[in-house]
């Protein structure tokens, strides 16, 4: 049975939206199934992590600061706005310089770092972690 | 070579004077996990910056697997890294399932071990060579 295109409705599931009977349906696919437990388990982890989020709260006075900013754009002088037109030309420009300028970084060897010490911010150690995790699960009979 | 190097740096068996583990060390383990590799290449006050990032019980489980890693056998250490890249080389779905059908088979006894891994589900689920590969982590066999 191939459980991973079921991902929409064990979705649904965990969202508590699908009918008693189709629910009991999926509840008693899940007991058998540990592809399916594990996605309910990490969609459960999710809604429990969105349900401990709070909403950052904004100041009270936001939408005044806010509106009075806009009011400030539209105050600026009318040289500026004739300005403008100037400028849009140059934006390709720039564009192309910035493009020519990455590539060129991008194609430039850089010097290779042979040192036997690596710094310790060029590893992410839960990929570490990981990587050790799967050694270990293809490992038979391994008990860690 | 350079991840067994740094594994005994890790581990000062020098010290204790058991001079064949360190040979088994100094030959070359070719795991093809860069974090990894780069990780036993640091020094040690950089491998204690990199573990103080996680709990502390992640942070035992991981220095045990190192350690479990490194008093491997040269030929287990082949198979091991054959079935790693086996395992890595997998679309990251089939990864999912795999380690989930792992996960089944150590909750197993040898002998439901051999029924589950015989099953129709199995075979329907699971290609010829994520079987292969079930097998050999089970040991059972060996990914070619």
């Amino acid at each position: 049975m191939m459980c991973l295109e079921k991902d929409e409705i064990l979705l649904d599931y965990c969202a508590g939206t699908l009918e008693p009977a189709r629910a009991a349906e999926v509840r008693e696919h899940i007991e058998g199934c540990a592809d399916c437990r594990r996605l309910v388990e990490a969609q459960r982890n999710v809604w429990s992590a969105l349900d401990r989020w709070t909403a950052v709260e904004v100041s009270p006075d936001f939408d005044a600061r806010l509106y009075a900013r806009i009011a400030r754009e539209q105050a600026k002088p009318a040289w500026i706005e004739w300005l403008r037109p100037l400028w849009k030309p140059a934006l390709p420009l720039a564009v192309a310089c910035a493009v020519l300028v990455v590539g060129f970084l991008v194609r430039t060897p850089r010097a290779v770092d042979n040192s036997p010490q690596v710094r310790a911010d060029k590893i992410d150690i839960e990929q570490v972690e990981k990587t050790l995790e799967d050694l270990d699960m293809l490992t038979p009979s391994s008990k860690l | 070579m350079a991840l067994a190097v740094a594994l005994g740096n890790m581990f000062p068996l020098e010290a204790q004077g058991n001079r064949k583990q360190l040979r088994q060390l100094k030959q070359p383990l070719g795991i093809p996990a860069r974090d990894l590799e780069r990780f036993a290449r640091m020094s040690p006050e950089e491998r204690q910056e990199q573990l103080a990032k996680l709990p502390p019980e992640r942070r035992q489980q991981l220095e045990r697997r190192l350690e479990r890693y490194q008093n491997l056998p040269p030929e287990q250490r082949d198979q091991l890294e054959r079935r790693f890249e086996a395992f890595r080389s997998l679309p990251p779905p089939r990864q999912l399932a795999v380690r989930g059908e792992l996960l089944n088979l150590r909750a197993m006894t040898p002998a439901e071990r051999r029924v589950r891994l015989d099953s129709p589900e199995v075979r329907q689920y699971f290609s010829p060579d994520e079987q292969r590969l079930l097998r050999a982590a089970m040991g059972q066999g060996d990914v070619p």
